[in-house]
């Protein structure tokens, strides 16, 4: 026999107070009557009663101390390791996005059937809590303590995350695996799972549902600035339905489609979002279905258009009517052109690129700034032009040739890469890099070219503005691998010098500074917009349920099954007889005292 | 005290009284003329018996129809009307005077005083002698003999004078020592409560044995017979019979509602037995209903 809180026999004092009480007797009411006559006969012809009489105060003192002693004993939660044997027992809980089917009903079912379970935790019944939530996540190790337990349960809620159960039942029966004597795993969740040995509480309930599985963008290789936006619609029902689709960009509407899916059929749309309506906000896409179902977390998705907010792009020179014809093409770039005499350091403040033609400022700092030097800049190698009859395009995937082929012969001033910067060459020839790329991690990037619009027939080529706009934006940091859109459940791992929101955003905004941060990888819960922030700047990374496997709900259940009896819920703990045998006492005390039946 | 009103008796109430008279069971030997028969053959109407003829014997009284049948002198005799002997004798023990705290009721001894009165006065309208006696351990007041109608203030005046009496109750000391008082027998009325620890029956049978035709009176407090005090009790007897400590519960209470119930009994068998007559009155019940109708019925009045 062992206690759980053996403190409480500190209470055995108020014995004493009962004690007490006692031998402080209540004095007798005095009352006048005409006569003895009849009460002494009474107590003549029945003396069983003047005995009862004076018994009843030690029964009742008798009674009160049984009542103190169950009271303690109940609180001080015995445990009979000899009746049962130990038993550990491992809760799996669902916490995916399926479990809010239903109004969120699946949820609560599922953690009231856990906390009746955790209802028999003890010392010698351990319980732990694992929950599903894309991976395996331990909300509580084994406990004997059942009130923690339960308030723990209480505080959780289910997430928008997909992913499988696999990992968690493999780790749940490594934690069983671990411990001694009877053990016993327990599944929550809304359908079957393959897990022979497991009993399942199963709280689902089948019902049809229609889901956004996919919503991507990407920018239109002939038009960068416009983007190509996907969505895949699905129907997990047995009928067809019309599913009414609603996009938006940055809250306002500018697509509404209906289309009929059939019964476990998808959908796919694809739309273009031509380049004039971005600008005008962050670039927030979001993809609707208007008609409710079972589960409101797979109906809406969103993503951030590669475009965004235009750059702002400072071109030092007004001679070169290609390059400034090039950058005033981009409708993503928000261009002014300044003589070069007037020009001051400070103005690469209001910038998010500054272009130099041909010229570099004597007083200029690398370090203010995201500078494009086109043909002449401060990493010239020395020397005179020499012809270069065809660049090699050393990067490929080099963000500043995205969609360039070749940029044909040039005259150039052979490049020199200075030291301290990450250096990339993706144009280069035997005699020398023709462009450089540099950047200093979480600093500035500048782009040198070793030609300029009088050395090379490049700028008369089609592909001229899309160089320039490559460079442009890759200067502004508008190639950055764009995040897209990832799906709940999944683990973000920020790169260096990233942190992330560890709570989404219903739409991006202003960063806030009280927001929590982490560098470590984080497991995208819920549905929503991340902040990635930078030392220079904020992403936003967009974050959708698109799980088919959340999405169909028409394999759920409600049901239960393999359930152990031995140590099923239900009976009463020793403490909880203890308690009811305390209330026994004092209902005997009661109607020993209040109704007299012993006097 | 509370005194006794004579506004309790209404005009309404004494023509009702008027029309009762006290009934006895036995017929006793008067001392004036009155209404009620007697042993003693008189001049009045009631026929009585024949008797020879003596010499000295009234002439008048010879009935002639008689001799014409059997040719023998036979004197016809009526019954003689006198009056009759009414003691009335009113408890007035500490015990009569106790009632409830909060009972909203006359104590034993006022509405036993109230009863004597009414009586009284019954009797008093019949031209009976009626005499009134209070008694605890001993004999305490007499009031004299009444006859008449006008005598009823003085009845009154005597009830309404009652002793003061914190002692307890003598019935055989008492009852006893009116019997040996009394040369006349007469009808003898006992108001009390009878809780003589030493018992009622020798007290009783002090006046029953005597010949008189006693009617007695129990008069109890509903409170005596059906106590609602429940828990510990410390009982103290206001006859100053001492402490008695008790636990009333359920049980207890009933069974000191069977030991009340086995001495109203065992209080009419013993009357019966004697050819006494018992009333038991409650001192909840109306005035009138026992006056009128309970004495009508319990044979004391007609």
């Amino acid at each position: 026999m062992t206690f759980v809180y053996p403190a409480a026999f500190f209470l055995s004092a108020l014995g004493l107070g009962i004690i007490a009480l006692y031998l402080h007797r209540q004095r007798r009411r005095t009352l006048e009557v005409s006569s003895l006559l009849f009460w002494q006969r009474v107590l003549e012809r029945e003396p069983h009663r003047r005995f009862l009489g004076r018994l009843r105060h030690p029964l009742s003192l008798l009674v009160q101390l049984l009542i103190l002693l169950a009271l303690i004993l109940a609180l001080a939660r015995p445990e009979p390791s000899s009746w049962h044997g130990a038993s550990h027992t491992v809760i799996v809980l669902d916490r995916r996005a399926r479990m809010q089917a239903d109004n969120g009903r699946v949820f609560r079912d599922a953690i009231k059937a856990a906390q009746d379970l955790v209802a028999h935790a003890s010392a010698t019944a351990p319980v732990a809590i694992l929950g599903v939530n894309g991976g395996p996540e331990i909300l509580s190790g084994f406990s004997g303590d059942s009130r923690d337990l339960r308030a723990r349960l209480a505080a959780l809620r289910p997430t928008d995350a997909a992913g499988g159960m696999e990992e968690t039942l493999a780790l749940a029966r490594r934690l069983l695996n671990s411990q001694p004597g009877e053990k016993r795993l327990v599944v929550l969740t809304d359908r079957p799972v393959n897990a022979p040995e497991a009993g399942e509480i199963l709280t689902g309930k089948s019902a049809s549902n229609a889901a956004i599985l996919a919503l991507a963008q990407r920018p239109v290789p002939a038009s960068p600035q416009s983007a190509e936006v996907f969505v895949k619609l699905a129907n997990f029902a047995a009928e067809p339905r019309d599913l009414e689709l609603e996009l938006a960009l940055d809250g306002r509407i500018f697509d509404l489609q209906t289309f009929r899916v059939g019964p476990g059929g998808e959908k796919d749309y694809t739309i273009l979002v031509p380049a004039g309506i971005q600008g005008r906000g962050p670039g927030v896409l979001s993809a609707r279905l208007t008609s409710r179902d079972a589960l409101d977390a797979d109906n809406s998705a969103r993503a951030m258009l590669a475009g965004g907010n235009p750059v702002r792009v400072l071109l030092l020179g007004t001679d070169d009517p290609f390059l400034e014809s090039a950058l005033k093409a981009d409708p993503g770039v928000q261009l002014e052109i300044l003589d070069p005499s007037q020009w001051r350091p400070e103005m690469a403040d209001g910038f998010d690129v500054v272009v130099f033609d041909r010229q570099v400022p004597g007083d200029l700092s690398l370090d203010r700034g995201r500078f494009f030097f086109f043909g002449r800049s401060p990493f010239e190698a020395g020397g005179d032009a020499v012809p270069v009859t065809s660049p090699e395009i050393a990067d490929k995937k080099s963000p500043l040739l995205w969609n360039i082929k070749s940029i044909g012969p040039v005259r150039a001033r052979l490049l020199q890469a200075p030291g301290g910067w990450r250096v990339n060459s993706p144009l280069t020839s035997p005699a020398g890099p023709l462009l450089l790329a540099l950047e200093k991690p979480g600093g500035p990037r500048h782009v040198a070219t070793a030609f300029g619009v009088n050395d090379t027939t490049f700028p008369l080529q089609a592909a001229f503005p899309l160089f320039v706009s490559n460079v442009v934006r890759w200067l502004a940091g508008r190639d950055a691998a764009d995040p897209g859109v990832m799906a709940t459940g999944q683990s973000y791992r920020p790169a260096a010098g990233e942190r992330i929101a560890r709570q989404p955003r219903e739409t991006p905004g202003e960063p806030d500074d009280a927001e929590a941060l982490t560098d470590a990888p984080l497991r995208l819960e819920k549905a929503g917009f991340y902040a990635v922030r930078t030392p220079e700047d904020t992403r936003w990374l967009a974050v959708n349920v698109s799980s088919a496997e959340e999405s169909d709900l028409r394999q759920a259940q409600n049901t239960a099954r393999g359930l152990l009896t031995g140590s099923a819920p239900g009976g009463l703990l020793l403490w909880q007889w203890i308690a009811l045998l305390a209330l026994v006492f004092l209902v005997a005390e009661w109607w020993l005292h209040q109704r007299r039946i012993t006097e | 005290m509370p005194a006794v009103s004579s506004d309790l008796f209404d005009s309404a109430f004494l023509s009702r009284l008027e029309r009762l008279r006290l009934q006895v069971r036995r017929v006793f030997a008067g001392a004036r003329r009155a209404e009620r028969r007697s042993r003693r053959t008189g001049s009045s109407l009631e026929f009585a018996d024949y008797r020879d003829y003596a010499p000295g014997d009234d002439p008048r009284r010879i009935d002639w129809n008689i001799y014409g049948r059997i040719g023998r002198l036979m004197m016809k005799l009526t019954e003689e009307e006198e009056d009759l002997r009414v003691a009335i004798l009113v408890d007035c023990s500490a015990s009569m005077h106790w009632r409830p705290a909060d009972a909203n009721r006359p104590s034993k001894f006022d509405l036993s005083r109230k009863v004597a009165a009414a009586l009284g006065y019954l009797a008093l309208h019949g031209m009976d002698h009626v005499e009134m006696w209070f008694f605890d351990t001993t004999l305490r007041g007499e009031s004299g003999l009444f006859r008449g109608r006008p005598a009823f203030h003085q009845i009154l005046r005597f009830l309404r004078n009652a002793p003061d009496s914190p002692g307890g109750t003598r019935l055989e000391d008492s009852l006893e020592r009116f019997g040996k008082r009394q040369r006349r027998r007469g009808l003898a009325i006992v108001a009390s409560d009878c809780l003589d620890p030493a018992g009622y029956e020798r007290g009783l049978l002090a006046l029953a044995g005597r010949h008189f035709d006693l009617h007695l009176l129990h008069v109890m407090d509903p409170a005596e017979w059906e106590p609602t005090e429940r828990g510990d009790l410390l009982l103290r007897d206001c006859e100053g019979g001492g402490e008695l400590a008790v636990t009333a519960g359920p049980g207890l209470l009933r069974a000191y509602r069977d030991e009340v119930r086995r001495f109203r009994e065992g209080l009419r068998t013993w009357c019966s037995r004697h050819q006494a007559g018992y009333s038991f009155i409650s001192t909840d019940a109306e005035f009138d209903d026992i006056v009128l109708r309970m004495f009508r019925r319990e044979g004391l009045v007609q």
